[in-house]
């Protein structure tokens, strides 16, 4: 359909009928109305000559030719179209008396007409008739006629289409710009008119489309507040501390979407003896309200009040219901809540605010405007379990910044120092022993490096010692326990530390925490005692002098070791396929052991350990030896790898069979060993030390790799034999 | 049996008129006079020109004049020759007849102008002179038309010799259309009537011949109206010309001048022996 205003479709019938008939008109009516008329008018005009020719007889009788041009010329006159001849019996002209042949006009109609009388023909009458004059009078009569009615018609169309125009396609129009309206979003204003017909009926369904538009728009906008207020929740959640301003703000949202005057929030909380009372949140004034019939001795503050347990607040708070109650009026007493007494109440509602299946606290709303509906309540559940959690996450917060505090304090009165760094060594936190212990305040050393807190030639080799520690695939890494340090005071004098080290990744990243204590005191005091024992051991050492063995052991002495292992290194040298195996053991956390146990209990340990261990090796080649401390060495001359690390195993296990208490081992609840072979052939190119060391390095790997594990030597990894 | 009641009427007549003059002196006494006029026109027209003329002759004379109208000219003919008229006004040729018949006495006429008759062909017409019309077809208003028919047709007979075929067509208008459409060679008429055609249809014509002159029509008085009462009617006709509403009266007779008659103005026609010609 091409694009025409309702105007213009409403005019178009019109217009085509309109054309139609001034068509038909033109061309058939008019036309054939004319040839009717022009019939009639020959048919008239040859009654005329008829009474002519008898009119003319008697002057033709009598040969009266002034009569007879008198009369014709009278009859002539009064017929302008009529060409008027009379010849007589001989054909001769009697009249006119001139012939003077009309000019220019083509439609002339003859007719003759003889005049007689008892057969004697005495003149003919020949006339010629101009109908063109007459049927133009008649044509323009008829076209005058039918302009007329055309006239009468399209003042008639005008007047239908001024009809249709004010009563369908104006209120089609407003209806139009109605609907346009709604579809820009204005959905305020109704439409003004309303007839019975159709087109009011299409304006009536129009005008509630707009209203449940308006309805829906509403609906809209108040989900829009809820996320608003749901969104402000969050944001000042986590910016304001401030929980009153915050709940204040929130109810001051939530009554402009119930259209309530006033409100308030109130928070279910237990008292010391788990006595339930309510905490208004968006009041200044704290007070805490209790319902029932006695006053509840748990009340510390003292500001508190009662109310009947049958009061709305009581009742929303036992039943766990949404209330509502209409008025007309209630009194304070009757609402059970201290709210400004000059405030009429007239409708409450009030509803309680979960967080899951946990009832938290009571959203009351009072209105004065209009009564409440308990669908309401669904309505506003998405903002009422908002308000439900954010009591809960402000009751979860205080728990936590109390539990900060406490955590503060410990770190703020620990006698060890704590510092945690971030994971590029960054300090974060400093307390005040540490601040005791290096001479810094911890303001200075927020944000610096830990690095300024040890001497930079010890740096690297301290560093190496917790490189394991850094692997970065586990969560808590903690360092075994009382890893000794050397620290840098601010004076520049070297402190020995006793660190301990905790990893943690947590969502604010890696962090490192160290615990140290200051141990310049018992290094003294060790230094003192090993001064002593080192007296005490070089007399030992001159009786042991004489002797190969162990006192506490029995094992092979350190002294005996070595000979035997040099004079076995220089024998298996001189073969090519003699390799020597090097086993080295060490008890786990012996140092726990004696600490926990003490130390008789400690030397006991070795004799069970060292006798276990000389059992394990019973052939006669092996030389089971006591290194030093805690440490065993066992030589297998001859012995190649796989076998050396098979009875390393057998060992290890028979130690795990031996099921020795050691509570303080952080590996396991008994005593357990680890052990580093090492397998060399000996020759000119290998030394002694060297595979000694060797050996060491898989004992200390096999630790580093969770102990209670034998690990034998290779030379870019150790090769864990089984745990 | 007609007869009889003719001389009955006329005894009648003559005795009542005796009676009347026996009981009262003869111009003292008030009498009526009959009027007749030659029907040349139709009866309004005449009513018309001459009731004015006829009241003031009463006034003047303190007679009373009535009008006589006649349905045509025989009927005209049969009263004067009867002697119905006492005063009548009458063409030449009537005069020359009703002189014979009753004594009737030309009193007045026009003296301004003389009546004669004219020939007309069509303007294009061959002919030249009247003897050509020798044998042809010749239109005449009627027979005894003084002017235009009896002393044409009676010089066409005796002066020029020729016969011709008339044909008569009651009027002189006709008579020219008849020539003016060649539907006759010729036509008789009078100078006067031709004057008062159209002007196309006297531009067909020409007049080829001119008859001879007569006076104009005469009011006479029959023979038995006295002396008397002759001169005082003549006196008061002449009377009327001296004012001007007189004259614009007489002129639609028509007589321009008016002035004193008798019969030997008409001596000419009655040699002409126009009675020949006439038509009964």
């Amino acid at each position: 359909m091409i694009a025409m205003s309702l105007r213009l479709k409403l005019l178009l019938p019109f217009v085509i009928l309109f054309i139609g008939l001034f068509v038909h008109s033109n061309y058939v009516l008019v036309p054939h109305y004319v040839e009717q008329q022009r019939d009639k008018q020959i048919a008239l005009e040859q009654s005329y000559v008829e009474l002519l020719a008898a009119a003319l007889l008697p002057d033709l009788i009598e040969s009266d030719l002034e009569d007879i041009h008198l009369t014709l010329d009278a009859v002539a006159k009064a017929h302008s179209h009529w060409s008027i001849k009379l010849v007589n019996a001989e054909k001769l002209r009697l009249y006119p008396v001139f012939e003077t042949p009309k000019q220019g006009v083509s439609t002339l109609y003859s007719i003759t007409k003889p005049i007689s009388l008892y057969d004697q023909v005495f003149a003919e009458l020949q006339l010629k008739v101009d109908l063109s004059i007459t049927a133009q009078k008649d044509k323009a009569f008829i076209n005058n006629l039918k302009n007329y009615a055309l006239g009468i018609l399209v003042l008639l169309f005008a007047l239908v289409s001024l009809f249709l125009d004010s009563l369908i396609r104006k209120p089609m129009t407003r209806m139009a710009s109605f609907a346009n309206s709604i579809a820009k979003g204005n959905y305020q204003t109704p439409l003004p008119l309303s007839s019975m017909d159709e087109v009011g009926m299409l304006g009536s369904s129009l005008d509630s489309m707009r209203q449940k538009i308006h309805e829906r728009d509403i609906a809209m906008n108040q989900h829009v507040k809820v996320q608003e207020a749901i969104r402000f929740v969050q944001n000042k959640y986590i910016s304001d501390q401030d929980t009153v301003r915050v709940f204040i703000e929130l109810q001051r949202r939530i009554l402009d979407l119930t259209e309530c005057e006033t409100g308030v929030i109130v928070e279910l909380r237990y008292d010391k003896k788990q006595c339930p009372y309510l905490h208004a949140l968006t009041l200044d004034e704290s007070i805490q309200v209790y319902y029932g019939d006695e006053i509840p001795l748990s009340a510390s503050t003292g500001n508190y009040e009662l109310h009947p347990v049958d009061s709305l607040f009581g009742k929303v708070m036992l039943s766990g219901k949404p209330t509502v109650n209409q008025g007309p009026e209630i009194s304070i007493a009757q609402l059970g809540f201290p709210l400004s007494n000059e405030i009429a109440i007239r409708n409450f509602m009030g509803l309680p605010l979960y967080s899951g299946s946990q009832l938290v606290g009571i959203q009351c709303l009072i209105n004065q405007k209009c009564d409440f509906q308990l669908a309401l309540f669904d309505d506003l559940q998405v903002l009422t379990q908002t308000v439900a959690q954010l009591i809960i996450a402000y009751r979860e917060r205080v728990n936590l910044a109390d539990k900060e505090i406490r955590l503060r304090q410990i770190i703020d009165h620990a006698q060890e120092g704590i510092i945690s760094t971030d994971e590029a060594g960054a300090i974060t936190s400093f307390n005040a022993a540490a601040e005791r212990i290096f001479g810094y305040k911890e303001h200075q050393m927020i944000g610096h490096s830990v690095n300024s807190l040890v001497p930079e030639d010890d740096f690297q080799q301290q560093l190496k010692r917790f490189s394991h520690f850094f692997a970065p695939d586990r969560e808590v890494v903690q360092s075994e326990a009382d890893l000794e340090m050397v620290g840098l005071h601010k004076n520049g004098k070297t402190i020995p530390l006793e660190v301990s080290i905790t990893r943690v990744i947590s969502e604010a990243g890696l962090q490192y925490t160290g615990i140290m204590r200051d141990i310049t005191e018992r290094k003294q005091h060790e230094k003192q005692l090993s001064l002593a024992y080192e007296q005490l051991q070089e007399a030992h050492e001159q009786l042991e002098v004489q002797s190969h063995t162990d006192a506490l052991t029995g094992l092979a002495n350190r002294r005996f070791l070595d000979l035997s292992l040099q004079a076995e290194w220089e024998a298996a040298s001189q073969h090519i396929d003699r390799p020597m195996s090097i086993i080295l053991c060490d008890i786990d956390f012996f140092k726990k052991f004696n600490d926990n146990y003490g130390h008789l209990e400690g030397d006991e340990c070795l004799k069970r350990v060292a006798a276990e261990l000389a059992a394990s090796f019973s052939d006669n080649d092996a030389l089971v030896a006591r290194y030093g401390g805690e440490e065993f060495l066992i030589m297998l001359p001859n012995t190649p790898v796989d076998i050396a690390v098979e009875k390393s195993e057998k060992m290890r296990q028979r130690i795990w069979a031996l099921n020795y208490p050691h509570e303080s081992s952080e590996i396991a609840d008994r005593l357990t060993i680890s052990v580093g072979v090492n397998t060399t052939q000996p020759s000119a190119a290998t030394e002694l030390t060297q595979a000694i060391e060797r050996a060491d390095t898989a004992l200390y790997r096999a630790k580093a790799a969770g102990r209670n594990q034998v690990l034998h030597y290779t030379s870019d990894a150790v090769e864990a034999v089984g745990a | 049996m007609l007869h009889y009641t003719f001389i009955g009427l006329i005894l009648t007549l003559v005795l009542g008129v005796n009676v009347y003059a026996k009981t009262t002196p003869e111009i003292l006494k008030t009498k009526e006079f009959s009027f007749g006029v030659v029907p040349q026109f139709s009866a309004t027209k005449i009513s018309g020109i001459w009731t004015p003329i006829l009241k003031r002759l009463s006034e003047k004379t303190g007679h009373t004049f009535k009008l006589k109208l006649s349905t045509n000219i025989p009927a005209f003919e049969k009263s004067f020759t009867r002697g119905d008229y006492d005063f009548a006004y009458m063409n030449p040729y009537h005069a020359v007849v009703a002189y014979g018949n009753n004594g009737y006495q030309p009193m007045v006429r026009d003296v301004g102008r003389s009546l004669y008759g004219i020939i007309v062909v069509k303007k294009d017409s061959t002919i030249k002179s009247v003897k050509e019309l020798d044998g042809k077809k010749v239109a005449f208003p009627s027979p005894n038309a003084l002017g235009a028919a009896l002393i044409p047709r009676s010089e066409l007979s005796r002066k020029f010799g020729i016969k011709i075929e008339e044909k008569y067509v009651r009027s002189h208008s006709s008579v020219y259309l008849n020539v003016a459409l060649g539907l006759t060679a010729a036509g008789g008429g009078v100078q006067k009537t031709l004057s008062q055609q159209p002007e196309k249809i006297r531009d067909q014509l020409r007049i080829i011949n001119k008859t001879q002159e007569v006076p104009p029509h005469p009011i006479t008085a029959h023979k038995r109206i006295s002396l008397k009462i002759r001169e005082k009617v003549t006196k008061v006709l002449l009377d009327i010309a001296a004012s001007p509403e007189g004259v614009a009266l007489l002129r639609k007779v028509p007589i321009n001048v008016i002035g004193k008659s008798n019969i030997k103005d008409y001596s000419m026609l009655r040699d002409m022996g126009l009675a020949e010609f006439y038509v009964k």
